[in-house]
C-alpha cells in the first residue's frame, strides 16, 4: 500500500511530461484530417444528436413523471460515462502494443503510457458531459449542487476504467485476442446498463443484472446528478467509490508486479 | 585506475527467453495457469540471448558493441533501458537512458519533423528555457531545411536517422544508446556525429553504440565489446576489438601448411631468392629508366618543398636479408582472413635509409618486402595490394601492384618489394593490410580470387623530417603552380 502511494508521488512530478503526452496523443489522433482537433468536440455532439433523434422520433419511449427533453437528458447523461469508459479501456488497452519505443526510454515510466492514454481518450467525453449539463441546466433540472459531484464522480469513473486499462495493457500484449474481443465485451456491458430505461422500468427479476453490471452504479449516479438533480443515492455513491478504489489499486498493483513478466513479449 | 564513477554494472546478467510452440502454451506459461491445472502441449524451450555478463562501464566512455545478427547485442542494449528485467543477475544503471532502437521508432509518420522534434522534446522533459535553444540546436545539426515542416513519413532513411539522432542527443541523457540508427547515414553525417558525441561525452554522457560498420565503431568508440553467442568474447581497446572480429568473420587463422622438409630445405631457398632477385632488379630497372626519362617543364613551378616523385634513385640498401618473420606487427597480432589455397604471406618488412625498421620519414624514400610461400606447384597471375589506415579506421591509400605472372613449385619463395620513393603520406600512427590477388583489371579486384590477406596487421608510423616538422597533414600532394600578372583591360 505504502508503496503505492509512492509511485503515485513520482508519477505526480512527471505530471508535466504526462501533459505534454496526452496533447500528443489527441493531435495524433486527429492529424491529417481536415477538421482537426476540432472533432473532440465534434464527435461527442454529434453521438449525442444521433441517440436523441433515435429515441425521441424513433422510439418514442417515455419514462413516467420525464418531459421529451428530460429523456433525452436521461439517455445522454447515462450515455457519456459509458462511452467515455469504453474509450478509456479501448484507449489504454492499445496502448503499450503502440508505445513500445516508449518502454525503451527511462524518462517515461511505463504505468505512465496507459496513463497518458487514458487522459486523452476521455476527453471527448468531457466535452460530451459539458453539452449535457449545459442543456440540463437550460432546459432540464440539473442542480447547481450536483455539478460539484459530476467532477467528482468522473474522476472515480476515470479510475475505474484507468485500472481495468492497466490490467489490459499488459495481458493484451501476450493475448493479442484481447484487442480485438474487447469491443464486443463493451457492447454488451452498455447494452445491459440502464442507459435508455430506468431500473423502475425493468421487471423486478431481471433487476439483478442491473445491479450486478459495475457500470450501472456510474450511468445511475450521473443520471440523478444531471437528469434529476437530486443527490445519488448512497448505494450508488458507495458502489462507485468501492468499484473506482479497487479497480485503480488492483489495477496499479498488478501492472508494477508483473509488468516485467509482460514486457518481453512486446 | 579509473576513477570516474560506474554509469553501469552488470553483475552475472542472464536473459533467458521462453521459446513457445504456440499461443496457448505462451498463455499457459505466462499467466501461471499451471497452478490451475492446465498444461502446455509442448515443453517449453529456453533460449538463452545472454547468459552471464559481467560488464562495468564508467560515466564518460564510448563504448561500441559488435557481434554477429543474434549473438545479443540488442537483447543487452535492452536490459539497460530498464524496463526488462534479467532472468538472472543484478543490473545497475545510473542515470536516464535515451536509447535509438530503430530508425523511424517513436516518431509519428503523419507529423513534420518539427512536431515530432517538439514531441520528443516534452516527452523528455525539456524545461521550456532550454526548449527554443535545444530545437535549434537540433535544426542546425540535421540540415533538413524545408524538409523539416513535411510529414515524417516523407523522408530518406537517411534523414529520419539524422532527425532522430539530433532529439536524442539534444536532450542530453546520462546514457545514450543507438543501435544501428547510424547506419542509415552518410559519411558527412557519420563526421558530424561524431563531434556532437564527443561534445556530449565531455559533458559526462555515456554512450553505447552498435553498429555493424566497423569504421563507425573505429571512428565513434574508444572501446569495444564484442558479443558473441550471449557472452562477451573480448572487450578492449577498440582497435584490437574488432581487428579480432573482423578476422572471427572472415576466417580464423589457419596455420600456412608448410611442409617442414621444403621450408628447412637452403638449396631451394637459395637458389629461390638468387633468380628473385635477379629478376626484380631487371624489371625495376626498366620501370625506374623509362620513368627517370621524363623531363620537366621549366615553366611550371612546383610545390615547396620539392619534390617529384620517382625522380631520384632511392638509396636503400638492397643487401639486407630478410628472414622469413613478420616485422613489426600491429596491435592483436596478425590477422589473416580465409583466402583460397595457393600461395601464402610469409614475411614482412620495411626499410628505410636508416635500415631495418618501421618509421618512415615523409619525403623520405621507404622500402616494403614482403615474401610469398607456394602451396601448390602453379603458373600464378597475381596482384599484390596494400592499404595503409590509420587507427579511426580511414583507409589512407590502397597501393596496387601490376601483374605479376610467375610459374612456381610447391614449397618455393617468392619476394616482392614495393619502394615508396618518397613517403607521401603524413605524420601519423598507421596499420597496414597486405593482400594477393588473382590479377584482374583494378576495377574488377573485388571480383578477384583473393590467395591471401592479412588484414591490418602490421604498424607503421611517419614522422617529419625535423626541419619540416611544422607540415602537420595527412598527406602531401605534388602539383603545379603558375603566377601571372593580371593586367586591367581599359
Amino acid at each position: 500500500m505504502l508503496n503505492v502511494f509512492r509511485s503515485l508521488k513520482i508519477i505526480y512530478s512527471m505530471r508535466h511530461r504526462v501533459a505534454a503526452g496526452v496533447w500528443y496523443d489527441i493531435n495524433q489522433r486527429y492529424v491529417g484530417s481536415f477538421f482537426g482537433v476540432i472533432w473532440v468536440i465534434l464527435f461527442p455532439l454529434l453521438q449525442l444528436s444521433v441517440y436523441a433523434a433515435l429515441y425521441t422520433l424513433i422510439f418514442k419511449i417515455r419514462p413516467p413523471g420525464l418531459t421529451e427533453y428530460g429523456y433525452v437528458i436521461l439517455v445522454c447523461s447515462g450515455l457519456v460515462p459509458l462511452m467515455t469508459f469504453n474509450e478509456i479501456v479501448t484507449a489504454t488497452t492499445n496502448s503499450l502494443s503502440a508505445n513500445k519505443n516508449l518502454l525503451l526510454n527511462t524518462v517515461f515510466p511505463s504505468e505512465l503510457i496507459p496513463l497518458k492514454a487514458a487522459l486523452a481518450a476521455q476527453v471527448p467525453g468531457l466535452f460530451g458531459v459539458l453539452i449535457i449539463v449545459i442543456v440540463g441546466l437550460c432546459f432540464g433540472s440539473t442542480s447547481w449542487q450536483a455539478l460539484l459531484l459530476i467532477p467528482v464522480f468522473w474522476g472515480l469513473l476515470f479510475m475505474f476504467a484507468l485500472g481495468i486499462g492497466w490490467i489490459l495493457s499488459l495481458v493484451s500484449l501476450v493475448v493479442k485476442d484481447i484487442q480485438h474481443g474487447l469491443g464486443i465485451v463493451l457492447m454488451i456491458t452498455m447494452i445491459l446498463s440502464p442507459f435508455a430505461y430506468t431500473p423502475e422500468m425493468v421487471p423486478s427479476s431481471l433487476k439483478v443484472i442491473i445491479y450486478f453490471n459495475p457500470l450501472s452504479y456510474f450511468v445511475l449516479s450521473f443520471q440523478q446528478l444531471i437528469c434529476y438533480g437530486v443527490w445519488p443515492d448512497w448505494l450508488n455513491v458507495m458502489g462507485t467509490i468501492f468499484l473506482a478504489l479497487s479497480s485503480f489499486l488492483v489495477g496499479f498493483t498488478f501492472f508494477q508486479r508483473v509488468k516485467h513478466i509482460f514486457f518481453d513479449y512486446t | 585506475m579509473n576513477m570516474k564513477p560506474l554509469a553501469i554494472r552488470l553483475k552475472k546478467v542472464s536473459k533467458i527467453y521462453k521459446l513457445h510452440n504456440s499461443q496457448w502454451d505462451m498463455l499457459v506459461e505466462v499467466l501461471r495457469l499451471q497452478r490451475f491445472g492446465f498444461k502446455t502441449k509442448s515443453t517449453v524451450k529456453d533460449f538463452p540471448a545472454l547468459s552471464n555478463v559481467s560488464l562495468e562501464i564508467h560515466t564518460g566512455q564510448r563504448i561500441g558493441i559488435i557481434g554477429r545478427n543474434g549473438a545479443g547485442k540488442t537483447t543487452l542494449l535492452k536490459l539497460l533501458c530498464g524496463n526488462f528485467s534479467p532472468t538472472q543477475g543484478e543490473i545497475e544503471v545510473n542515470g536516464t537512458v535515451q536509447a535509438l532502437m530503430s530508425v523511424g521508432m517513436g516518431f509519428h509518420p503523419e507529423y513534420t519533423g518539427r512536431e515530432n522534434v517538439k514531441a520528443s522534446l516534452q516527452y523528455n522533459g525539456i524545461k521550456l528555457s532550454e526548449y527554443q535553444r535545444a530545437m535549434e540546436g537540433i535544426f542546425d545539426f540535421c540540415e533538413l531545411g524545408d524538409f523539416l515542416d513535411q510529414p515524417f513519413k516523407t523522408y530518406s532513411l537517411g534523414m529520419q536517422a539524422r532527425l532522430m539522432f539530433a532529439t536524442a542527443t539534444a536532450v542530453s541523457p546520462d546514457i545514450l544508446i543507438v543501435d544501428e540508427v547510424l547506419g542509415a547515414g552518410d559519411a558527412y553525417f557519420i563526421a558530424k556525429s561524431k563531434t556532437r558525441i564527443e561534445k556530449i561525452v565531455s559533458s559526462g554522457c555515456t554512450i553505447l553504440l552498435v553498429s555493424h560498420s566497423m569504421q563507425n565503431i573505429l571512428e565513434l568508440c574508444s572501446e569495444v565489446i564484442w558479443i558473441d553467442k550471449g557472452k562477451i568474447r573480448m572487450q578492449g581497446e577498440a582497435f584490437k576489438v574488432v581487428k579480432a572480429y573482423e578476422e572471427h568473420l572472415y576466417g580464423p587463422i589457419q596455420e600456412i601448411q608448410l611442409s617442414q622438409e621444403n621450408y628447412n630445405d637452403k638449396d631451394v631457398k637459395l637458389d629461390h631468392s638468387k633468380n628473385f632477385v635477379e629478376s626484380n632488379a631487371a624489371s625495376s630497372k626498366q620501370v625506374t629508366a623509362s620513368k627517370r626519362n621524363v623531363s620537366r617543364n621549366e615553366d611550371i613551378l612546383l610545390q615547396d618543398p620539392y619534390f617529384i616523385p620517382h625522380e631520384k634513385q632511392p638509396f636503400i640498401d638492397d643487401e639486407t636479408f630478410i628472414d622469413d618473420s613478420f616485422n613489426f606487427i600491429a596491435p592483436g597480432g596478425i590477422s589473416r582472413w580465409d583466402c583460397e589455397k595457393g600461395i601464402k604471406l610469409i614475411s614482412f618488412s620495411i626499410h628505410t635509409e636508416n635500415g631495418l625498421g618501421n618509421t618512415l620519414t615523409a619525403f623520405r624514400p621507404a622500402k616494403f618486402l614482403f615474401g610469398l610461400l607456394a602451396e601448390e606447384t602453379q603458373d600464378f597471375d597475381c596482384k599484390y595490394g596494400i592499404a595503409i589506415y590509420d587507427y579511426s579506421g580511414i583507409c589512407m591509400t590502397r597501393i596496387w601492384s601490376p601483374q605479376d605472372k610467375f610459374s612456381i613449385n610447391k614449397g618455393e619463395k617468392r619476394q616482392i618489394e614495393m619502394m615508396l620513393n618518397p613517403t607521401q603520406i603524413g605524420p601519423g600512427d598507421y596499420n597496414l593490410s597486405i593482400s594477393v590477388h588473382e590479377n584482374l583489371p583494378i576495377e574488377k579486384i573485388d571480383f578477384a580470387k583473393r590467395y591471401d590477406l592479412l588484414s591490418r596487421s602490421f604498424s607503421v608510423k611517419v614522422e617529419l623530417p625535423d626541419s619540416l616538422s611544422v607540415l602537420e597533414a595527412r598527406f602531401f600532394q605534388t602539383a603545379e603552380w603558375k603566377f601571372f600578372s593580371s593586367f586591367k583591360s581599359e
